[in-house]
């Protein structure tokens, strides 16, 4: 029951978060973060080389059965690990953002570790039903969050991602359903079930709900108004975290029932095109935060093009990928809040020559956009893998590489830009930052998601990860 | 193996550490320091080690390794880069001395030396690919070094041409370099990922001994070539270079003689042996070759007529970058034909890296200090500093000579065996074009030496303050000058003296130059003021760079967001669905009468439809 107390600990020790906010909101992001350590340490132990972790019997209905594989341990270790730094960098943007609402931040903690929980959980859930129950619990946490201490017209916001979120969740709650009336109670990665067999309104079913839920091109819309407005530190773990979800269960679920093999062309395509739109729309963004949404958005696009490829190179830069956006996305999140707290403007215009006001941050943020633009962290392992995924596929069908050459050229464009834009030029603010623990949280994601680039870690990581993904009975 | 770590990894562990100190002259002398080491280390290796491989896993599933290749080549090269570094560093620790930005100039510059140095010495193609992007990285982090923009860091006035700003700040010059390198970058990986698959492996032992990867085809090696390409500036990937004049001198030292752009060549002819290979290579040599020499005319020419100092050393370094480009491809195609000629005639590419190397880093520091001591970059707003600086004249003029290709300077026969190669194939394909283009080239190149040399040291508005730099500075490129005439002297009576139809179009350049600039400075012409405009404004290439493609990415960008993003997305979803949700709980409301014979209806019309649907069902 190990696996289940580690879900539920973040969520029943919020109850003690939420007293705790109420006399020190420090003491009440110390107790978020250390819930989720339990979490952080089962998943670190499965893919740095423990065997895998079972729960349940996985026979029947076994609403109980959980499991932790390298494959899934990263996306649970990346939640964790993310969910622990933003709890560290929450209490003085919490603080900031209770005066400006005008009530404390002992909601916000309340719900945190709901949705923590909730999010790493679904990624350990074995049970379909049980995975779309722990989504919902972190949604509703989310939506929260949102309506409480979000930014601009909190209420249509709120609206906005309860609609759409749950548009998503219903949908693949259908695909969910369609596969339990066939008997299909748990993840097929995760029993290591083969493929299915075609079934395509389950497939596209599951699909359509998940790329929602990844803000893909064209249901995208949702993602850069929420994430956007809503309290930093959620934005820091929505962005990267959540839409993930989508993409997990996109390569567990759904590409276990796909119709045909073509259909994963298509959806190839349809990868290129979200991560192109997304960066060129980050590009032309002048709010700090929305450019980062889009940047979320562009980012999916990567990670579904990875599960699309359909290969264990592909499957690999899936689990990478969600590690290093979620941890290059986070540094960038936090640090937009940061300016939000010191500086009071999202506005790129009222930004650069911010190295000067605090070096430090200007170090963890452009580490931030090295992940995303896979320069040596833990995003280049994954632009690797992406890469060597993408080859497999296209082998010498040269003109597709043209495409993927682009992709990589346009995150290069809006991150060096935006470096740029916010850090250098004449100074435009005095003083300096303040050494708070919002700063140090951000300097120790970046800096983590560097220590995870150089081997042993890197090595550790990539092997056991691999050679899980490799067994999986999907590629045969 | 501790040896070659120690080489490595010493500047990098050096520049971490100095991140902790707040003392300036800590971090300086600390990165200096591992500089050192790591040049003696290179140099025990260079004499202690014959040849190895070393191998550690690192993600082994898509065949990366770190390995560490250990031959005459890595050794060579290993041995002037670390040199090169180490003079450079100590060099900086007076140039950068008061700067505003110490911590990120020497973790930069530590990080720069590693990186480098996991390209020389990486016998698998994603450990290089570590270095690779590290050198990418760390040029993009000192181009744009001076990060406040200040006006006096910038290259070029303040002025437009057709509407395009032609001055480039400190981190516009760093946006540059490292999006033109990305762009290479990304076919680079594509094309590393390509040869794993074919050949399952990425190492370059493993690439050599698969008989898949023969059958590779030359689009793949045109994909790789594109990294080389950008990084050393081939044409039409230049302009970055030309602009990365905005970072301080000693780093257009480490880029231009030591690390990044020389990166690009060195990869060019470590993987030639291994592509000679592949069927259908001749293509991949010719192209090399002809971007070689396209590279080498269009920047000397650029170099001819820069108004900036270090504008005049960034079109001499990417020409030289182009012969060296155009000496590896002629060597490949050359190799094709008679294989056991390939390694010489690498060897010849190879060793202009050498006499470029030395005699660049050189000019580039002697340079730093006239700009230093003389508070501006323009030619002609400071002049006849030969009595003021007499040392720093003295080294200049040397390493000028050997940059230039006269004897018997390093340069010259450095230069000169290179381009024997190009001259070759000329021969051998009866291209009398590609011989002609040859000498013209080796003609103009003194040329734009003397004009740098005449008008800052011999002629020119003359300044009182002006003094001799500090022997901290003097000292390294004054030792590289005398280097450079004596490893020219040494490789002309032990190794060769090539005399060849080369060294009197040599001569007759510098005899021009001397005359133009020298003698009798001030000749102008009218008639040749528009050519003089065109190569001065660097072919208006920069119009290509810096407007139309920035122009239509933002422009394409706006039209998907106005049409797309803002509009069909956004307006569909919060726009017109709403308003249709509303429209029709509007009207539904409106169905709602409190009158019973109009709900009666509704049921019939219900159960109407119900059965309808049943039927037809």
């Amino acid at each position: 029951m190990i696996i289940l107390a580690s879900i539920l600990l973040p969520m029943a020790l919020s109850f003690l978060a939420y007293y705790a906010a109420k006399k020190s909101t420090y003491i009440a992001g110390y107790i978020s973060a250390a819930a989720l350590v339990p979490l952080l340490a089962l998943s670190t132990y499965v893919i740095f080389g423990g065997p895998p972790l079972q729960e349940g019997t996985l026979e029947g209905f076994d609403v109980i059965a959980f499991k932790i594989v390298p494959f899934n341990g990263v996306f649970i270790f990346t939640a964790a690990l993310v969910g622990i730094l933003v709890a560290l960098y929450s209490p003085p943007y919490m603080e900031h953002r209770a005066r400006e609402v005008g009530r404390d931040s002992s909601l916000f903690y309340l719900t945190y570790g709901f949705f923590t929980g909730g999010l790493a959980g679904s990624f350990a859930a074995a049970n379909l039903i049980v995975v779309y129950i722990l989504i919902e619990i972190a949604l509703i946490a989310s939506l929260f969050q949102v309506l409480y201490y979000g930014y601009g017209d909190r209420v249509r916001i709120t609206i906005m991602y309860l609609v759409w979120s749950h548009a998503g969740a219903l949908l693949i709650l259908a695909g969910f359903i369609l596969l339990y009336l066939k008997n299909i109670f748990y993840v097929p990665y995760l029993i290591d079930s083969g493929p299915l067999g075609p079934d395509p309104l389950a497939f596209l079913l599951i699909l359509l709900g998940s790329l929602i839920k990844m803000a893909a091109l064209g249901v995208h819309m949702w993602l850069p108004y929420v994430h956007a407005e809503a309290p930093t530190p959620l934005s820091a773990l929505l962005s990267p975290v959540l839409v993930g979800v989508g993409g997990y269960i996109i390569a567990a679920v759904a590409m276990y029932l796909l119709p045909r093999p073509e259909w994963s062309n298509w959806l190839i395509q349809y990868a290129v095109a979200t991560a192109i739109y997304g960066g060129l729309m980050a590009f032309l963004q002048r709010d700090i935060k929305r450019l980062f949404a889009y940047s979320t958005v562009s980012q999916m696009g990567y990670l579904l093009l990875a599960v699309a490829l359909f290969n264990p190179y592909g499957y690999a830069a899936a689990a990478l990928l969600y590690l290093s956006h979620g941890l290059g996305k986070a540094v960038l999140f936090m640090t937009s809040g940061y300016f939000i707290m010191h500086l009071h403007t999202r506005d790129l215009g009222r930004m650069g020559g911010l190295y000067g006001w605090r070096p430090e941050l200007a170090g963890a943020a452009i580490v931030g956009f090295l992940n995303l633009a896979g320069v040596l962290t833990i995003g280049m392992v994954s632009e690797i893998f992406l890469t060597v995924a993408y080859v497999e596929k296209f082998r010498d069908a040269y003109v597709y590489y043209l495409q993927y050459a682009l992709i990589l050229l346009v995150t290069a464009i809006y991150a060096f830009n935006t470096t740029r834009v916010v850090f250098f030029g004449p100074h435009r603010h005095e003083g300096q930052g303040s050494v708070d623990i919002a700063l140090v949280s951000i300097v120790a994601t970046a800096f983590i998601s560097v220590v995870l680039f150089i081997p042993p870690f890197s090595t550790m990581l990539v092997d056991n990860l691999y050679k899980n993904i490799e067994l999986a009975r999907l590629w045969s | 193996m501790e040896l070659i770590f120690l080489t490595i990894f010493a500047p990098l562990f050096a520049s971490i550490a100095s991140l902790f100190s707040k003392s300036e002259k800590i971090k300086a002398w600390s990165v200096a320091a591992a500089s050192f080491i790591s040049a003696a280390a290179a140099t025990q290796l260079y004499f202690t080690v014959q040849s190895a491989v070393f191998q550690l896993p690192w993600l082994e599933p898509v065949g990366a390794f770190i390995e560490f290749r250990i031959d005459s080549l890595s050794k060579t090269m290993g041995v002037l880069v670390t040199w090169l570094i180490a003079a450079i560093a100590l060099y900086s620790v007076k140039y950068m001395e008061g700067d505003y930005r110490p911590g990120w100039y020497w973790f930069f510059f530590g990080f720069f030396a590693t990186s480098m140095l996991i390209v020389v010495y990486a016998g698998n193609l994603w450990f290089l690919l570590i270095g690779w992007e590290g050198v990418g990285l760390a040029s993009w982090a000192l181009i744009g070094h001076w990060y406040r923009d200040e006006f006096d860091k910038w290259v070029g006035k303040e002025e437009k041409v057709m509407g395009v700003p032609y001055w480039w700040t400190p981190s516009v010059a760093g946006l540059r370099a490292i999006l033109t390198v990305r762009l290479g970058d990304a076919f680079f990986i594509i094309a590393i990922a390509m040869f794993y698959i074919l050949a399952g492996s990425a190492s370059l032992g493993g690439l050599a001994v698969s008989e898949a990867f023969k059958t590779l085809g030359v689009v793949p090696l045109i994909f790789f070539a594109l990294g080389p390409f950008t990084k050393s500036a081939q044409f039409p990937f230049h302009e970055w270079l030309l602009t990365a004049m905005t970072g301080p001198t000693s780093v257009s030292a480490m880029i231009h003689a030591a690390t990044m752009v020389k990166a690009g060549v060195y990869v060019l002819i470590i993987t030639a042996p291994l592509f000679i290979l592949v069927q259908g290579a001749e293509l991949y040599f010719w192209l090399v070759l002809a971007l070689g020499m396209a590279t080498a005319f269009v920047a000397t020419l650029i170099a001819l007529t820069a108004m900036e100092f270090k504008i005049v050393l960034a079109g001499s370094t990417a020409a030289n970058l182009g012969i060296i480009a155009a000496a590896t491809g002629a060597a490949g195609v050359l190799g094709l034909a008679e294989p056991k000629l390939l390694e010489k005639l690498l060897g010849f590419a190879f060793l202009h890296i050498v006499g470029h190397a030395v005699s660049k880093a050189s000019l580039f520091m002697g340079f730093g200090a006239v700009i230093h001591e003389a508070g501006t970059r323009f030619i002609g707003e400071v002049g006849r500093l030969a009595g003021r600086m007499k040392i720093t004249f003295l080294a200049m003029a040397l390493a000028m000579l050997s940059l230039v290709g006269i004897p018997p300077f390093i340069g010259y026969v450095s230069k000169d065996l290179a381009l024997e190669n190009v001259l070759e194939v000329g021969h051998l394909m009866h291209l009398d074009l590609l011989q002609w283009a040859v000498y013209l080239l080796i003609f103009i190149t003194p040329i734009y030496g003397m004009r740098l040399i005449g008008l800052t040291f011999i002629h020119g508005r003359e300044s009182k303050e002006i003094h001799e730099a500090p022997v901290l500075m003097w000292a390294p490129y004054t030792a590289l000058a005398i280097v450079a005439l004596a490893l020219g002297i040494y490789y002309s009576i032990y190794i060769k003296f090539p005399i060849t139809p080369a060294l009197f179009f040599a001569l007759s350049g510098l005899l021009v130059g001397l005359l133009l600039y020298v003698v009798s400075p001030g000749v102008k012409s009218n008639l040749l003021k528009p050519a003089w405009e065109f190569l001065h404004r660097r072919f208006y290439i920069p119009l290509l760079y810096d407007g139309a493609l920035p122009f239509v990415y933002t422009k394409f960008a706006r039209f998907i967001d106005v049409v797309f993003d803002k509009t069909i997305f956004d307006g569909l979803y919060h726009g017109v669905l709403p308003a249709a949700f509303s429209a029709l709980s509007n009207w539904a409301r409106r169905l709602i009468t409190g009158n019973l014979s109009i709900y009666v209806l509704y049921g019939l019309v219900g159960l109407f439809i119900f059965l309808l649907i049943v039927a037809l069902w």
